[in-house]
């Protein structure tokens, strides 16, 4: 057995063996996570469902509609169910045409205070958005439930309202606890705990009631059973705000169009939910101004506040890009308004793709888009509305902003346009302002994406 | 003021006629130190010693005990007789000291401030040789001596100095330690007496000093065996009891509570070892030994406490001091591999040489030889190393006789039988989990109906023939009285200890029966046997029962060196006597045993496909190996052959089209998979996962490292296909083989065989070939080997504790307490698990997901096998794999049709309870989760870590009426079976059972009017008035059912066949006689 041919065999098996061995350690699977996600996979679906909560009747200051956008050239039929903060639902049938929309007054389908709305689509592609009449504040309905949730930058002083619309849309009972940080620590109020959802059902808690008169205030809710939808809503004096937030923490955070525009306020507040300090460095780029970087410590289970605007540091030139990064994570939002009211926005997370919808029919003052990566990436645009051109595709130097005007030639206008942005990858951030007074005050969230 | 040397007492104990007595007692008397005093002690035996005395020294006094209870006891004895003594010399009555030896030693006990003073030892026939210059040991007791076996004195011992023991002989002792002491203990008669008095000397902070100036001549009469050792206490003790267990009592109570569980724990662990090798080395003596000693020590436990307390009173060294004053290591253990290294396996296991070698050998070599035996490898003594070297090479080449007569491996059979029962003597009665396949049987009756049925509810149900496993139970059933309960505990019971005999039967004739013994309980003791039954893998456990009988007769077949054993019969016709021994009747019998255990696990078609190819890779690289036999040509056959005796399995095979290859098994989650080195151990659950795992696989690679000739031959295919499952085997757990991915547990069986086998072939080098090697590394891979085979022992032991190898008591799906919907009407449960965990046969969605239905509840013995095609039931598992992908949120709706209430997630087949119940986590993919918890008809009724209930929002019933021309509205119908019962008049009738177009629906004994819509049939029921019924009727072709009936007959034509039944020969003489015998009648008229 100690021929050539027998040592080659044993060599061969030994290689065999060592190879297959160390190729299955190194490449070893993981249990997949995710479910796919984007809107060519919710084109293709048996079925898909909007959720959208945060609405109230007129008394209750945000009044508006779910606007239910079709991006296929199939028409889809939509259940839609709406369910009051009352108990009461109905539950209604509409076709929507391909590439049209649809608008769902709640107030107008089922009594109550406050509404949440579930949309079961037939098929996919479709997405929606909760409009404030008016067109003040706008948020995307979300076509998931969470188990977690945070929400940063919210007032219960006086003269402003936080509120946090929990609506239920599973068959299954929700159990939620909600907790809050504000610049003085972490606070756990007793009626929030174990806090019962029932299964389709809509149940609105008032910050204010147990955290008085506070500034910065963060919300986590923390889902023990079941999946909620999830919405912060401030009234600010006369300003109005819908907060998506966001379901996880982050080390870095982006805000591409802040306004530091003359009579304006912006402010980044940040929540450190972690056992450790949080050491924040903010970097300000707004051309061709040099402004150095922004730092702050924020306590653990605290929160804490940068202003941006008014600043001594930073001219009234427009808008600036700031880029937060955290040795520890952390949340952050952003809060924009005047002297007569603040609007709360979320942080977006980098996407790979995004939808930009004119619903109030005003267009929006600037929207951009954002490379967060350290490699260029490949955009492609493709747009519907009236006079506009054919897809094209180009490339986003890193860490860059550009204005999507500049970007794609096939529209010159965001005005009662569709717009979609697809990115090589998940790298991308679209941010859009509503046209306001003072500019840039008002940050609406992409239908899709973010 | 009068100066005046310290009083000493000369204590000379005698025991029985010593016939040095008179020479001791004549050194004393010659001792130029002027205060010394003689006192004899005349131990049990009194006669003649006064005059004895007398006749030698007439100062001298006497003391006769009645009876003889040792040296110790009589030196206490002696020593409550004197006062005023500064000194003790406590002699044997067998030694001849030097005039001066006494005065030097007090002498020297003055200048260094000793406690005991001991004097340098010689021969007592040779002055020239030392035997001692004090003694020192470690801290288990073990004794080191200072001088090599037979150094001669040059002076070159002679530098005074402390050492920790002062062997017997002659022992000077300073009173008041002695007394502080509290002298020699009574509980030690000889022996080791010598070493516990030193050791408690040392612990009270005595010095304990060598003299060299001082010389005594020692006969040893008692060590080297002269003399019985006659003391009360030591009656059927030999001197190896007696010294073990003086050890033990020493090191039970020498050390402080840390330092004593430490050392006793580490001398257990060595002493378990010793004694494993003792026994194989059969040197009992020494095994009993072992045993004795521990016993000896738990029954003057007692004595033990007093004794550790009365440490307390003169401890003066701390533990870490006294440890200081010892030699490091074990030295016993060092000795064991010293040995092992320089001798070879056999002299380190100490065989005990051949009787004409002690007849040859002078007095000195018995001695030698006497204390050989495993005993020279632990013993004390160093002659072992001076053996001559035709001895040692004698030991090395002489056979073991350890496990070679028919009656020790018929007792080490038995006992290993009798720890498999002890093992398993929960699994007799307990009840059965609902895990793996140990769903509960249907009857006898209803098992065989599966097996002929048009029809079965798998999935949404299917047509398809039924599985060949029914029938195969089924035919089980018939021999336990159709008690089918008792098939499953039959084959968690018997199936590892048969397939160890199938192992046996291997290598009958290629290595001895020692060998074979090794092997087939290496085959028990690896892991995927322990394995497959703590996860209730029945099905599986049929091939490791089988597997080993099928190898056997592929490597017929396939001609492999040494196979067959006995050359082919010559060809004879079928079904005569004798046609089984003929290749066409190997041939026969092997598909059958394939064709068993492809029944109940088809991946055994990939096993025997892996042993041919793993065999023509060896063959490949094998220069001596001559073409003769057609492997692909045998395995072609084969798996023709198994196709026909499981046609209705061939025939759902070939329909299932892209889900063909899933008949082998289906796809694992890989993130919950065995790695790479869990295989390599052969572990795919709790068994085996620990570094102990090791020692098997690396036994068998180290027996085939030394293997020769023939056996390398075998060993090297062994290894091949070792290798070649394994590499498969790694391939599949990482779902890198696509679609196919045989069971991994099938492919480990094929793995942990080889490793088994080539162990057994190992064992059969170690007799043969290792001693035709040159010593080498050879003996070292031969040690280590045999340490890996021994200690792999021990977590084999340990997994029989629980007495059902850790088969769980309770299943997660027992653990729901109820799964019917609160609507009335018949019912499904969607089962989503790893198909590792699942406790019922279903379909793969994805890796890690398997999705299967059960009727009414939890599942049962109809749905233990699964066809392959999955059907209709595909929109079960595309409306899953729509939610997987996230394309569906309304995956009760989808799922309502079929009537699906509940959709349960199993993480693990058992619930965790720390301690008490372990089960292997093996998740579904986590997306599925996410999938799930968005569905918005699903809601969420039980989360725990091992299982999710999701219940059905939208459910209906299997048959669910809708009243009206509304399509809304469904509830169930047909009552709770969903097969017959109350129906709505006017009402459409909607039946969840595929295909529709066979089953009708009889309302009130009229056909109702049918529409197909996809697999769902749709019925109209007429207006009635009055009460109205329903029933399903199925209407199939018995199709199915011929085809069961088809391949029974070919069963049992291929049985009887083997059998040789001459009813077949004399039937067909009977056709053909009548002519012939007509033939003949005709002729004459």
């Amino acid at each position: 057995m100690s021929s050539p041919r027998h040592v080659s065999l044993l060599a061969g098996l030994v290689l065999a063996l060592a190879v297959t061995g160390g190729a299955t350690t190194v490449f070893k699977p993981s249990n997949p996570v995710a479910l796919p996600t984007g809107l060519d996979v919710a084109s293709d679906a048996e079925s898909t469902v909007l959720y959208c909560t945060g609405l109230t009747n007129a008394a209750g200051g945000l009044a508006g509609t779910a606007v239910l956008l079709n991006t296929t050239s199939l028409s889809r039929d939509v259940r839609v169910q709406v369910v009051s903060d009352t108990g009461l639902r109905t539950t209604t049938t509409v076709r929507i045409a391909p590439f049209a929309s649809q608008s769902i007054h709640p107030d107008r389908l089922v009594t109550g205070h406050s509404f949440g709305i579930e949309a079961i689509v037939s098929g996919g592609g479709v997405v929606g958005a909760e409009v404030v009449t008016g067109g003040s504040a706008q948020v995307p309905c979300t076509s998931s439930g969470v188990t977690d949730w945070y929400g940063v930058g919210f007032d219960t002083s006086v003269g402003t309202t936080a509120t946090l619309s929990l609506f239920n849309p599973t068959a299954t009972p929700a159990v939620v606890d909600v907790t809050a940080l504000t610049s003085s620590g972490f606070v756990a109020p007793a009626p929030f705990q174990g806090l019962s959802v029932s299964a389709h059902a809509e149940v609105v808690i008032n910050l204010g009631s147990q955290i008085v008169n506070m500034a910065n205030v963060a919300a986590h809710v923390k889902v023990l059973r079941g999946a909620i939808d999830v919405v912060g809503v401030e009234r600010s004096g006369s300003v109005v705000s819908l907060n998506p937030g966001s379901t996880s923490t982050t080390m870095a955070v982006w805000f591409p169009r802040v306004t530091t525009a003359q009579g304006a306020l912006a402010q980044i507040r940040v929540a450190n939910p972690g056992t450790q300090p949080a050491h924040i460095t903010i970097s300000v780029s707004l051309a061709p101004y040099h402004v150095n970087p922004f730092t702050m410590t924020v306590a653990p289970f605290a929160t804490g506040t940068v202003i941006l605007t008014p600043s001594h540091s930073i001219p009234a030139a427009g808008y600036a890009s700031a880029t937060l990064t955290s040795n520890v994570s952390i949340v952050a939002s952003l809060v924009t308004g005047t002297n007569a009211g603040v609007a709360v926005s979320a942080a977006f997370a980098p996407a790979a793709e995004f939808l930009l919808r004119d619903f109030t029919g005003r267009g929006f003052n600037a929207a951009t888009v954002t490379n967060t990566s350290d490699h260029p990436v490949e955009l492609t645009f493709s747009a519907r509305g009236v006079g506009v051109g054919a897809p094209s595709s180009v490339q986003l130097a890193a860490h860059s902003t550009s204005d999507i005007l500049g970007l794609y030639a096939g529209i010159t206008t965001l005005k009662g346009v569709t717009l979609r942005v697809r990115a090589s990858r998940a790298v991308v951030i679209v941010t859009a302002t509503l046209p306001t007074t003072p500019a840039g005050t008002t940050v609406v969230s992409p239908l899709y994406g973010g | 003021m009068e100066s005046r040397a310290p009083a000493v007492v000369a204590v000379v104990v005698t025991t029985g006629p010593g016939p040095g007595l008179e020479a001791t007692l004549a050194s004393l008397a010659a001792q130029d130190y002027a205060e010394l005093s003689l006192l004899v002690v005349a131990n049990g035996d009194s006669e003649h010693v006064a005059a004895r005395v007398a006749s030698v020294a007439r100062d001298a006094f006497v003391r006769v005990l009645e009876e003889n209870r040792g040296f110790g006891a009589a030196c206490n004895e002696a020593a409550l007789m004197v006062e005023g003594s500064s000194f003790f010399l406590f002699c044997h009555d067998d030694v001849r000291l030097d005039a001066d030896a006494v005065h030097v030693m007090v002498e020297s006990a003055f200048r260094t401030n000793a406690g005991i003073v001991t004097p340098k030892v010689v021969a007592y026939d040779d002055p020239l040789v030392l035997l001692h210059v004090g003694q020192t040991c470690d801290r288990f007791g073990v004794v080191q001596e200072r001088v090599e076996l037979g150094e001669i004195d040059h002076g070159q011992q002679d530098l005074e100095r402390d050492v920790f023991v002062a062997p017997g002989g002659v022992t000077l002792v300073r009173t008041d330690l002695f007394t502080t002491i509290r002298g020699f203990d009574p509980l030690i008669p000889v022996l080791g007496e010598d070493l516990d008095l030193c050791w408690r000397a040392q612990v009270a902070g005595a010095r304990i000093i060598v003299a060299p100036a001082a010389k005594v001549a020692h006969r040893e009469t008692i060590a080297r065996g002269e003399r019985p050792v006659t003391a009360i206490g030591t009656r059927r003790a030999s001197r190896s009891d007696l010294q073990r267990r003086h050890q033990l009592l020493v090191v039970a109570t020498g050390w402080g509570k840390r330092y004593t569980f430490t050392t006793l724990v580490l001398l257990l662990g060595m002493e378990i070892m010793e004694f494993f090798l003792a026994l194989l080395g059969r040197d009992t003596d020494r095994a009993g030994a072992i045993v004795g000693s521990w016993r000896w020590v738990f029954f003057n436990r007692q004595r033990i406490f007093e004794r550790r307390r009365q440490r307390h009173a003169f401890l003066v060294l701390s533990d870490p001091e006294l440890r200081r004053l010892q030699i490091g290591g074990a030295h016993r253990l060092q000795r064991f591999f010293v040995t092992l290294l320089r001798e070879g396996f056999d002299a380190a296991r100490g065989i005990l040489p051949a009787a004409d070698v002690g007849a040859e050998a002078n007095e000195e070599t018995d001695d030698v030889t006497a204390a050989m035996g495993f005993g020279v490898a632990f013993a004390e003594s160093e002659e072992f190393d001076d053996l001559p070297e035709s001895a040692t090479l004698e030991l090395r080449r002489r056979p073991t006789h350890v496990l070679t007569s028919f009656r020790s491996q018929a007792l080490v059979i038995l006992g290993v039988a009798l720890l498999w029962l002890f093992g398993s003597r929960n699994l007799v009665a307990m009840h059965l989990p609902l895990i793996g396949r140990l769903a509960p049987l249907d009857s006898w009756w209803s098992t065989w109906r599966h097996f002929f049925a048009s029809w079965s509810p798998n999935g949404v149900g299917t047509g398809s023939p039924g599985m060949p496993g029914y029938g195969l139970l089924g035919f089980a059933g018939t021999f336990v009285f159709g008690r089918m309960g008792i098939l499953p505990r039959i084959a968690l019971i018997v199936a590892a200890p048969m397939g160890a005999v199938g192992v046996a039967r291997l290598l009958k004739g290629r290595v001895s029966n020692r060998a074979r013994v090794v092997a087939s309980v290496a085959y028990l003791a690896l892991p995927v046997g322990l394995n497959l039954i703590n996860q209730g893998r029945i099905d599986v456990l049929v091939v490791v029962a089988l597997f080993p009988l099928i190898a056997r007769r592929l490597f017929d077949l396939l001609a492999v060196p040494g196979f067959p054993a006995m050359a082919f019969r010559d060809p004879v016709p079928f079904a005569r006597r004798g046609w089984r021994l003929t290749r066409s009747g190997q041939r026969v019998v092997t598909a059958l045993l394939v064709a068993v255990s492809t029944a109940m696990a088809p991946a055994t078609l990939v096993a025997a496909l892996l042993v041919v190819v793993g065999v023509i890779i060896a063959r490949g690289f094998d220069a001596e190996e001559r073409l003769r036999t057609r492997p692909g040509r045998v395995f072609g056959s084969l798996l023709l052959t198994v196709a026909a005796l499981l046609a209705p399995l061939t025939v759902d095979t070939a329909l299932a089209g892209r889900r063909a290859f899933e008949v082998f098994g289906l796809a694992r989650g890989p993130w919950s998979s065995p790695s790479f080195s869990l295989l390599l151990r052969g572990a795919d659950g709790s068994f085996g996962a620990s570094w102990w795992g090791y020692l098997l696989p690396g036994a068998a690679l180290l027996g085939f490292a030394v293997s020769r000739g023939e056996r390398r031959r075998l060993a090297t295919m062994l290894l091949s296909i070792a290798t070649l499952t394994l590499i498969v085997a790694n391939l599949d757990a990482r779902h890198w083989m696509g679609s196919f991915s045989p069971d991994l547990d099938v492919l480990l069986v094929v793995y942990v065989f080889a490793l088994a086998a080539m162990i057994g072939l190992g064992v059969g080098a170690l007799e043969l070939d290792l001693r035709q090697a040159g010593f080498g590394w050879r003996q070292l891979a031969a040690g280590l080997t045999v340490a890996a085979l021994v200690v792999a022992t021990a977590p084999f032991l340990w997994s029989l504790g629980s007495g059902r190898f850790n088969l769980p008591t309770t299943s997660v799906a027992q653990s729901l307490s109820t799964l019917s919907p609160s609507s009335l009407g018949g019912y499904r449960v969607l089962w989503l698990a790893d198909p590792s965990v699942s406790p019922i046969a279903g379909w793969s969605i994805a890796p890690g997901l398997e999705a299967s239905t059960s009727m009414n509840g939890l599942p049962g013995g109809d749905t233990l096998f699964t066809t392959p095609d999955s059907g209709a039931s595909d929109v079960i598992l595309k409306a899953v794999a729509l939610s997987l992908e996230g394309r569906t949120v309304r995956l009760g709706e989808l799922l309502a049709p079929a009537g699906i209430s509940a959709i349960v997630v199993l993480n693990s087949a058992a619930p965790e309870l720390a301690g008490v119940l372990m089960a292997p986590m093996r998740p579904v993919p986590t997306n599925l989760m996410t999938a799930l918890s968005r569905q918005t008809d699903l809601s969420l009724e039980l989360q725990t870590g091992s299982v999710e209930v999701f219940a059905n929002s939208l459910f209906h019933g299997v048959a669910s009426q809708s009243s009206g021309t509304s399509a809304s509205g469904w509830v169930p119908a047909l009552g709770a079976n969903a097969t017959s019962g109350p129906v709505n008049s006017g009402a459409t009738v909607v039946l969840g059972l595929a295909p529709a177009s066979a089953f009708s629906l009889v309302v009130n004994g009229a056909a109702a009017p049918r529409t197909v819509a996809g697999w769902l049939g749709t019925y109209q029921v007429g207006s009635f008035h009055g009460p109205v019924n329903g029933r399903v009727v199925l209407h199939r072709l018995p199709l199915n059912g011929v085809l069961a009936g088809a391949t029974l007959a070919l069963w049992a034509v291929m049985l009887l066949g083997l059998a040789g039944v001459q009813r077949l020969e004399a039937l067909y003489r009977r056709t053909n006689r009548p002519v012939v015998t007509a033939r003949h009648a005709r002729g004459p008229s």
